[in-house]
């Protein structure tokens, strides 16, 4: 075949791809808006149902019987409602769906569909505490892709069931579970409930340094005094993430005896764990180290005077004191942030 | 040398040039179906986007505080009703930072009155150089506002002095008159909660909000533009955000966030300094510096992008201000490409110097020469008679059966995975613009970026008025 007929063969087939390219997607289009309406009508009717039942005027089987094997669209619903009603009313919509056979269909969708619908099903099936439940949420996690483990590891500790902590490491140590925001803050749930098991994970020198602030920080959290020897211990670790976090961990705390530490913490030689030094006397109210904040108005980096300051104000009266006579007598550096602190409260230097 | 070997040198001359400007073509064609491909797969991933109330329910704990930055300049009649719609978006904990960048007119007087604004004082680090600040402002009712009052900088400027007095630890670039969705915030952030160790900068999609309606601040109704250019520039933003920069981000060479709705990490910001000032493309240039700096520290970092549409804004309708618009990108891409030269290439700077500084060298330093040299040989060497006019047309049929594959297909992963526009006629009028743009929009298109590179080549340094009609608000 000669080189034009091929060229020429190649526009022509580019161009009748994308017209018929084009007339698939309006085709799809037709159908889709069918589908989509009759979707929003079904996820109309289940609400309505749903507020009648609240009502007292719902027949089950009639108003939600229909609608009751459509996995997505009751899991969605139901996380939606759930978000509005408490106490008997959410009782109430929960017993409805068990009665029409609603966990099941959920516990099926969690193998196949998309991720999208199976992590709403997921999610909704934390509602639906039973063995069966946990057995399928656990099928989930041994198999299932990152985000969807989390999802399911959230659902089976909301259900009642029991996630160690040390699994939680365990999997996030080698990224089973995503290393999110979300999982920090399923690791926050998971040391408030099993604050031991946290204090032993951290006595592990092989625990990575991410993992080790995450632990800290949900120490800190979890306010158990227990945490305070080891997030002491940490204040001397030679990472300074890991420093800052046990210093603010030991903040949250709010021990008083966690002074000497704070006060070492001041005088850390990294920027960032004095700043969070200075923050963590704040929030832990200890006016007895007011005049070590004092000193870290006149450091040389912005971010310590600004916590300092910010500390100064949060301790009441003393620290008041202490910022006014700063704006007055210190230096210019720490007169500005003594001054500044207190304008932001409208209160004069 | 005789008339003949003259003759004969000249069609070699031409044949050269011509396997140069079809290799060139296919290459570039065959790179954007592989960035369809790759965008495609990646919003495949994300199949079946959840409702605002479930991602409420998954992200809201996890997401981090987010400073908004809004410059502002002469936008007296605008301002209120901007910030009113901004101030109530769906996202757990937020500031507005608005500069007032030295307007003409009466900007701070309006946000004195509509928000009741009173002179505060804020601590603050200088960490980004921006002109003189000439006053802070605050309101009891809106305890989320702080208002800048500054001397005039522009846009870089005034969004450097934000950053200044920003606390929360992302920031989110924008233009005053940017429509953000209400969740816009919430779904943007979500790789940073996903990935809070490595991800430093999020791009978001934005869209031409002609033909919609607006209201209260806000597309209440999504629609296909009535006026033909904005129409057009609707395919090509699709081209742009839902093909392109996916693909790229998924390369991890995502080069340009746009400055209508960016987030970035506020420490990675103050790692390079802020935006570089008296650049035209300081969106392009901050994101890489931002490369720039990560790849040479050697720490993991990602600059990512979110398909999913977050931001709307107005696309010009005439031709004189779309071209000074687009003129002025391929100036700043250019300034950028000059000031960054040295990653080009260069190992240090893995994909980002070869792939993602090869292609700006290919496509946008080279490409507008090339087309150039085109538009002036093709016709000379046709009417020196030895052009094969049977090639010619054949191969302009190819270029032209590769843009409209590559338009409908950026259409496609429109319509297959987001499907914003509303009906069936919305979808054939933009069918029609994905085949219509290919025949003359691009080629003018190619006559603005080289008028671009004039400009930068005579070191021309004024943005040029971008006049906005302004939106058409449907009655309150």
């Amino acid at each position: 075949m000669a080189l034009l007929t091929l060229i020429w063969l190649l526009a022509l087939g580019m161009t009748f791809a994308a017209l018929s390219w084009m007339s698939v997607l309006l085709a799809m289009r037709l159908w889709h808006d069918r589908r989509a309406a009759r979707r929003a009508a079904a996820r109309k009717s289940v609400e309505q149902a749903l507020i009648a039942l609240l009502l007292g005027k719902c027949d089950l089987q009639r108003d939600l019987g229909p609608f009751a094997g459509r996995a997505r669209l009751m899991s969605e619903c139901l996380l939606e409602f759930l978000s509005l009603v408490r106490g008997a009313d959410r009782t109430l919509v929960l017993a409805a769906f068990d009665s029409l056979g609603v966990p099941a269909t959920l516990r099926r969708r969690l193998t196949r569909g998309s991720a999208a619908g199976r992590r709403a099903c997921i999610e909704a099936l934390a509602a639906f505490p039973s063995p069966e439940t946990e057995a399928a949420l656990r099928q989930v996690v041994s198999s299932g892709a990152p985000q969807l483990r989390l999802a399911a590891l959230k659902s089976i500790a909301e259900a009642g069931g029991h996630v160690p902590l040390g699994r939680v490491l365990a999997d996030l140590k080698v990224g089973a579970l995503p290393l999110s925001g979300l999982s920090g803050d399923f690791l926050r749930d998971r040391v408030a409930a099993e604050p031991g098991e946290a204090i032993s994970a951290l006595e592990d020198d092989l625990l990575p340094s991410t993992l080790r602030v995450l632990v800290l920080d949900a120490l800190g959290s979890a306010g158990d005094y227990a945490a305070l020897d080891i997030l002491a211990a940490h204040v001397g670790a030679p990472d300074a993430e890991v420093r800052a976090a046990a210093v603010q961990a030991l903040g949250r705390l709010k021990h008083p005896a966690a002074r000497p530490h704070l006060a070492r913490a001041l005088q850390d030689p990294d920027s960032q764990v004095r700043a969070a030094a200075a923050e963590a006397v704040g929030d832990a109210g200890l006016d007895g180290l007011a005049d070590d904040l004092c000193a870290g108005l006149e450091d040389a980096v912005w971010r310590v005077r600004f916590q300092a300051a910010a500390a100064l104000r949060k301790l009441g009266a003393p620290g008041l004191q202490r910022l006014q006579h700063a704006a007055r007598e210190a230096s210019d550096v720490a007169s500005r942030a003594a001054s500044l602190a207190l304008a932001e409260q409208g209160l004069p230097s | 040398m005789t008339l003949h070997d003259l003759a004969l040198a000249a069609a070699r001359f031409s044949a050269l040039i011509a396997g140069f400007v079809i290799l060139a073509g296919f290459a570039q064609n065959s790179f954007h179906i592989w960035q369809l491909l790759v965008a495609s797969r990646a919003l495949r991933r994300q199949r079946g986007l959840p409702e605002t109330s479930l991602v409420w329910r998954r992200y809201a704990e996890a997401a981090p505080p987010i400073a908004l930055l809004v410059p502002a300049y002469n936008e007296e009649l605008t301002i209120g009703e901007s910030l009113r719609s901004l101030l109530a978006l769906q996202y757990p904990s937020f500031e507005v930072v608005v500069v007032n960048d030295g307007s003409g007119d009466g900007t701070l007087q309006a946000l004195i009155d509509t928000f009741e604004l009173e002179p505060v004082q804020r601590s603050y680090e200088a960490i980004a150089p921006c002109a003189a600040i000439r006053g802070l402002y605050g309101s009891r009712r809106q305890p989320r506002l702080l208002v800048i009052d500054k001397e005039n900088g522009g846009k870089a400027d005034a969004l450097n002095a934000a950053i200044n007095l920003a606390r929360a630890p992302i920031v989110c670039s924008m233009d005053a008159d940017s429509l953000l969705e209400p969740d816009a915030l919430l779904r943007a952030v979500r790789p940073f909660v996903e990935d809070p160790e490595r991800v430093v900068a999020v791009g978001g999609t934005v869209r031409v909000a002609n033909g919609c309606d607006i209201r209260f601040g806000r597309v209440s109704r999504v629609g296909v533009p009535r006026n033909f250019l904005a129409l057009l520039q609707t395919i090509e933003y699709l081209r742009a955000f839902l093909m392109a920069r996916l693909a790229w981000s998924e390369m991890g060479s995502l080069m340009i966030i746009s400055g209508a709705f960016g987030l970035f990490r506020r420490e990675a910001v103050r790692a390079v300094g802020g935006y570089t000032l008296g650049t035209v493309g300081e969106d392009m240039e901050l994101v890489v510096k931002i490369h720039r700096h990560y790849r040479r520290e050697r720490m993991p970092y990602r600059v990512v992008f979110v398909p999913e549409p977050v931001c709307w804004t107005e696309a010009p309708e005439t031709l004189q201000i779309l071209g000074r618009q687009r003129a002025r990108w391929h100036r700043g891409a250019l300034e950028t490409f000059s000031k960054h030269f040295g990653m080009l290439f260069n190992p240090r700077y893995g994909r980002v110097g070869s792939v993602g500084f090869g292609y700006i060298l290919l496509v946008d330093v080279l490409g507008p020469f090339v087309e150039l040299a085109g538009y002036v040989l093709i016709p000379a060497f046709w009417l020196l008679g030895i052009l094969n006019t049977e090639f010619l047309w054949a191969f302009l049929a190819v270029s032209f059966g590769f843009g409209v594959v590559i338009s409908v297909g950026a259409l496609a992963l429109e319509e297959t995975e987001l499907r914003r526009f509303p009906d069936v006629k919305s979808l054939a009028v933009l069918m029609a613009a994905a085949v219509v743009e290919n025949f003359g929009y691009r080629q003018i298109n190619n006559v603005w970026r080289l008028w671009g590179a004039w400009q930068f080549l005579r070191k021309q340094e004024s943005w040029g008025v971008m006049t906005r009609r302004g939106f058409s608000r449907a009655a309150a």
